[in-house]
């Protein structure tokens, strides 16, 4: 019993150990600095609730929690949209299906900052191919990324390009699991292929959709590399996020907490 | 080192040549008395409290810093000065082992040489940026020290590759793995290490106070001191900005290089073009980017600002000092530029520099560009610089040009802060100055360079760099506060509002823009 209850513990260790050093102690210590003035290089000093006023006075702060919401009411529709379409479509007998599905799943493996790079260069005004292909149709040009009105829903489709491979996956699971037996019966109700997905693969597929909403708002919080590195945050703070938000004001203001210098007066 | 020398009197290196300092009892004796006696001196063997206090003190102030206490055993050779007039002009000194050193006073103060003992060499860390004419500059020069120096070796390493170098400086900083100096320190960072205590004062160092005397004068170190006084951080390169223009779109316009802001929208107005005739301008005078990350403002309304404030920056003494007409004009041309279509209101593809190729017919820019243009070798592109066009009625004498002065710092946690005072003024010598020039197209930060006949020969290895170089000492720097990475920030929405979009009025976004910089600076 007691052998048991050791090796027990050993299998844990290694998940437990990483998950108090990354998960808990952040969290932890997150909610001191909350309380503290600190800018992490002097001696941090107890700020009460100074930070959190700070917050909620600071219209930059609210502009991005907007900003953020408006990204998401772009990004989860279009998500789930895409990624059930594809994989519908990825469902059935398709030629080189294992070509597609690998293809579509790639751009998720890709490092976020190369995807941005990449689609800046789609986004281009100039040469961008997007915008040539505009022009080739008789279009006008759009500058998508310094646009106050396009660059956010730009960044939106970018993000749901790159993410949707893997919700595709889990759509495809899901389909997979739909019986035979429900299929044959509505086929032999006489239903049409529109109405057979609207009241037989949609709701069967409702945990999925579930699942793919939950995920894909989780990621859009954390939304940060795309606008970090294709907009800066602008046109006039239109793709600031939160995660934008707490990034430049703890590593270009050095804001860890409003801090009051101790060694040094600045006038 | 001198601290080390000077302290070296308690332990025999005096007139008398006795210890003063008794190491087995810890007492100190009185002083050192003038007599008839045949050595001339004698020793005054009272020990009270004072002394022997003042002793400790200065002392354990010696043997605190391993760079003083090393030289804590060199004893003078030769006849003891036993007044200020017999005072030699260079005086030897033998260390433990073979090291020995020698003190020679010179126009510039003193100068030190040093051939080592046979103890262990000091080893530096220096990391100077990790450009490719940078890194092969950092490397030559340290060969050469390390040649010269078999008592103190350094060591290069590029900087860490991150965003910029303040992230990677502050995060080393926080890591305690600072090196003992580093280039490439900007006045956005200096304010900040000094606050966290990071970086050595070098002002007061000798290696660093001669080299500073020698190279600049006092109103360049001005703007540079600290609210005590301090110069913390080595004034190594600067980077004035100049209008350059290409030679051959203005001609074709029938456009002379514009000198006053009002010339200058005028030529936007004659060269933006539509060449391919599909109703949309594909060539223009001048581009301003639409991104709003802070030193992006260093290549349109900060030039064009400084141009025009008689040398007035953005904030001084804890005042806000750009509510003025120069950033009104700055910011009325931006916005009369993109409202007229004259400026491009989009970005280009990355990696492609517009000017370069002919999109744009000037650009503003410092003179590292120079060396870029060169490494391009863009067939057929003739560029020529003037000043950045200020207002109406500005004084010549009066423009100033921007320029992002480049540091050296030696960071606290070296052991050896002489030592790397020594390494900094080597790097900052005049051989070194011109090595600046020839390999980065870059100049120093050096009084009187562009008539200096040194560098003739340099600076005219490049194009324009002669012109760049008048505007060294003309040139205004950010100002040295922690804040002003959110100060720019705050600007560029006074850019965005004011001049890209014209939502609302340009003194309007300038007030908007000054309150939120009261706000931060009443914050801290």
């Amino acid at each position: 019993m007691r052998a048991e209850e050791r090796s027990g513990w050993m299998l844990v260790a290694p998940y437990a150990t990483f998950l108090l050093a990354f998960a808990a102690y952040p969290i932890v210590f997150a909610l001191a600095l909350v309380f503290l003035h600190w800018d992490l290089v002097t001696t941090p000093t107890f700020a009460g609730l100074d930070n959190i006023q700070l917050l909620t006075h600071d219209t930059r702060f609210w502009r991005a929690v907007g900003n953020t919401f408006v990204f998401l009411a772009i990004h989860v529709p279009l998500q789930i949209a895409t990624a059930l379409a594809l994989a519908v479509v990825l469902n059935r007998p398709l030629a080189f299906r294992a070509f597609w599905r690998a293809a579509f799943f790639l751009p998720v493996v890709i490092s976020g900052a190369v995807v941005a790079i990449l689609w800046n260069s789609l986004y281009a005004t100039d040469v961008g191919l997007i915008n040539t292909l505009l022009v080739r149709i008789g279009l006008q040009p759009v500058p998508w990324l310094t646009n106050p009105s396009t660059a956010m829903p730009a960044i939106a489709v970018m993000v749901t390009w790159k993410n949707v491979g893997f919700y595709v996956i889990i759509y495809l699971a899901g389909l997979q699991y739909i019986p035979r037996s429900c299929k044959e019966a509505i086929e032999m109700e006489g239903a049409t292929s529109w109405q057979r997905f609207r009241f037989l693969t949609l709701p069967l597929l409702l945990p999925q959709t579930i699942l793919v909403v939950m995920l894909s708002t989780i990621n859009g919080f954390q939304l940060f590399i795309e606008p970090y590195v294709m907009t800066g945050g602008g046109p006039l703070r239109r793709t600031y996020s939160i995660v934008l938000y707490l990034y430049t004001n703890a590593f270009s203001y050095q804001r860890w907490g409003t801090q009051r210098p101790l060694a040094w007066h600045w006038p | 080192m001198l601290a080390g020398v000077t302290a070296g009197w308690f332990l025999g290196a005096n007139a008398a040549g006795v210890a003063m300092y008794e190491e087995a009892s810890g007492r100190t004796f009185d002083g050192i008395d003038s007599d008839t006696s045949a050595t001339g001196v004698k020793v005054n063997r009272n020990a009270g409290a004072e002394s022997t206090i003042e002793a400790l003190l200065a002392l354990q102030a010696v043997t605190g810093d391993p760079d003083a206490a090393r030289y804590l055993r060199f004893r003078p050779m030769g006849e003891a000065a036993v007044s200020l007039a017999s005072v030699p002009l260079t005086r030897e000194y033998s260390g433990p082992g073979e090291a020995r050193l020698t003190l020679r006073r010179d126009s510039s103060g003193v100068s030190i040489d040093e051939v080592s003992g046979p103890d262990a060499p000091i080893t530096l860390t220096y990391w100077p940026a990790a450009n490719p004419a940078e890194v092969r500059l950092a490397n030559r020069l340290a060969a050469r020290w390390n040649a010269e120096h078999a008592d103190v070796q350094v060591r290069v390493q590029p900087l860490p590759a991150g965003r910029s170098t303040e992230e990677v400086l502050l995060a080393a900083i926080v890591a305690r793995a600072t090196p003992d100096i580093s280039s490439n320190v900007s006045s956005a960072l200096l304010a900040r290490l000094v606050r966290a205590g990071g970086v050595v004062r070098l002002d007061d160092r000798v290696a660093t106070a001669a080299r500073l005397a020698e190279r600049t004068n006092s109103a360049m170190l001005a703007p540079l001191r600290l609210p005590d006084g301090g110069i913390y951080a080595f004034p190594w390169k600067t980077n004035p900005e100049m209008l350059m223009y290409n030679v051959e779109l203005l001609a074709g316009a029938g456009l002379a290089p514009p000198r006053t802001q009002g010339e200058l929208l005028d030529a936007l107005r004659r060269l933006v073009r539509d060449t391919d005739g599909d109703g949309r301008a594909d060539r223009w005078g001048m581009w301003a980017t639409l991104k709003t990350t802070w030193y992006e403002r260093f290549y349109d309304f900060y030039p064009l600002y400084l141009a025009g404030s008689g040398g007035e920056t953005l904030v001084r003494d804890g005042a806000v000092r750009f509510e003025n007409e120069a950033a009104v004009q700055a910011l009325e041309l931006l916005r009369a530029g993109f409202a007229e279509g004259l400026l491009p209101k989009s970005n280009f593809a990355l990696g492609r520099d517009p000017f370069a190729d002919g999109t744009v017919a000037m650009k503003i820019i410092g003179p590292w560009f120079v060396k870029e243009m060169d490494e391009l070798k863009v067939q057929g592109l003739t560029y020529d610089v003037v000043p950045v066009p200020a207002a109406e009625g500005v004084d010549p004498g009066q423009r100033f040009a921007f320029a992002d002065l480049r540091s050296i710092a030696v960071f606290s946690t070296t052991r050896h802060p002489d030592a790397a005072a020594r390494f900094v003024a080597y790097l900052t010598s005049p051989d070194a100055d011109r090595m600046l020039i020839e390999e980065a197209s870059q100049l120093p930060y050096r009084r009187g360079l562009s008539a200096d006949s040194r560098y003739r020969r340099a600076l005219s290895r490049w194009p324009t760099l002669t012109e760049y170089a008048t505007y060294v000492e003309q040139s205004r720097d950010l100002d040295v506060d922690p804040d002003v990475v959110e100060i720019f920030d705050v600007l560029s929405e006074a850019y965005e509002e004011g001049a890209v979009f014209g939502l609302v009025p340009v003194r309007e976004a300038l007030a908007k823009a000054a309150a939120e910089v009261r706000r931060i600076i009443d914050a801290r």
